[in-house]
């Protein structure tokens, strides 16, 4: 479980490049020429990531508030479980 | 059905043949000492711009069909296709010489062209909308893409999607429609006025034919289109007439970057050329089982956009 203090900013946002549709988002690293998929949960983490450095507690509010669901510990594991998915991809970072 | 079994003359054995064609941006130099295949190119490429072997031009590709010396030629009459003085295909029964110059010419531009993405799928344009159409395999892009321009659609291309890198537009190729198998009687019925080339045996097992290409696309080569449908047409024996049904824009964006050859290589600017035409575009899926009934569809769907 990430820290609740925890901030978490993208890590290289002029190598990424992305396109948002309907609920889900294919983005492009220029660093390493990958290009991801995200499903709707992995897209509402990095669009909210993506207008500035959010803390843990910001994240699973919005992202409950997003998919209509109650910010309870469930949500708190999945927002835990994104971030991590998105750090090893290179694509989010905690901040400071 | 005007298949023609003797062909337009064209010289005797051993006399060669070469042209410098214009294929929509491209200019090819064409040669081959094979009298049919001559004759091939000569039916199949009527109408397309084209000076005699002594003019001095330009040309992107020298290609070439020529039969196999030595050994070889005694034991099985073989071709081989060079471009450019290199060979990159195994040698092939000479009756598949067209099929060898065809599939030669996709993999020039598709491996050399620095200035298009190249996607593997059909493209069709009408009322100035293009349609994309990628290419699962034995999807029915081909039987489709011969489908629409027998009625009044202008084709671009059968094979390959060129997307320019600078503005997003598509360019013709025009080019021969390859068709196997069942598909050959589906347009024979479909279009009965079309020219087709006698079968010859597929390299893949089975028969192919190549379709000429409609005179008006062939005499528009030089109009690109905007990209305003991707259509990823899927033939299902037991599926109903047609069904056409929205398709996500993630997953048409995945269909079509598995299909662009070398995507890798244009970096950001590949991504954001191919994902800027998903963007402008409407996406379906077609499953069909009846070709009347795809191109119906297919209609509908410009009618509809043309009314908005």
């Amino acid at each position: 479980m990430a820290e609740r203090e925890q901030y978490w900013t993208v890590e290289a946002p002029q190598a990424l490049a992305w396109f948002s549709w309907d609920t889900e988002t294919v983005l492009y690293d220029e660093r390493s020429g990958d290009i991801h998929y995200f499903d709707e949960a992995i897209s509402t983490i990095f669009e909210r990531i993506v207008q500035g450095p959010r803390s843990f507690d910001d994240l699973v509010i919005f992202a409950a508030d997003r998919l209509q669901v109650v910010a309870d510990s469930e949500m708190e594991a999945m927002v835990s479980e994104i971030l991590m998915i998105l750090r090893d991809k290179q694509v989010v970072t905690p901040a400071g | 059905m005007a298949i023609s079994p003797v062909l337009p003359g064209r010289g005797r054995s051993g006399e060669k043949f070469g042209k410098f064609i214009g294929i929509g941006p491209f200019v090819f130099f064409l040669s081959t000492d094979i009298p049919l295949l001559a004759a091939m190119i000569e039916t199949l490429y009527e109408g397309f711009p084209a000076w005699e072997a002594s003019a001095n031009r330009f040309a992107d590709f020298h290609v070439g069909v020529h039969r196999v010396s030595g050994m070889r030629r005694i034991v099985r009459r073989q071709a081989v296709f060079d471009i450019d003085g290199f060979r990159p295909f195994f040698p092939l029964a000479s009756g598949q010489a067209l099929m060898m110059l065809e599939g030669g010419l996709n993999w020039a531009i598709a491996e050399n062209i620095s200035f298009f993405l190249v996607i593997h799928a059909g493209v069709v344009e009408r009322n100035g909308l293009a349609m994309v159409l990628p290419a699962p395999p034995g999807g029915g892009k081909s039987t489709l893409t011969a489908g629409l321009v027998h009625r009044g659609w202008r084709l671009l291309s059968d094979e390959l999607a060129l997307l320019s890198l600078e503005e997003g537009t598509l360019s013709a190729l025009a080019r021969p429609i390859a068709l196997k198998n069942e598909s050959i009687g589906v347009i024979r019925r479909a279009a009965p006025q079309s020219w087709m080339t006698p079968p010859m045996p597929n390299i893949e097992g089975g028969d192919v034919i190549y379709l000429k290409p409609p005179a008006d696309s062939v005499a528009r080569i030089g109009e690109r289109a905007v990209p305003a449908f991707i259509v990823v047409p899927r033939f299902q024996r037991d599926a109903d007439a047609a069904l056409l049904e929205p398709k996500s824009r993630p997953q048409a964006f995945r269909e079509l970057a598995d299909g662009t050859y070398r995507l890798s290589l244009y970096g950001r600017r590949g991504f954001e050329t191919l994902a800027g035409m998903v963007d402008r575009c409407q996406c379906y899926d077609l499953r069909f089982s009846d070709l009347d009934a795809a191109i119906q569809a297919c209609e509908r769907l410009t009618r509809g956009a043309l009314r908005r």
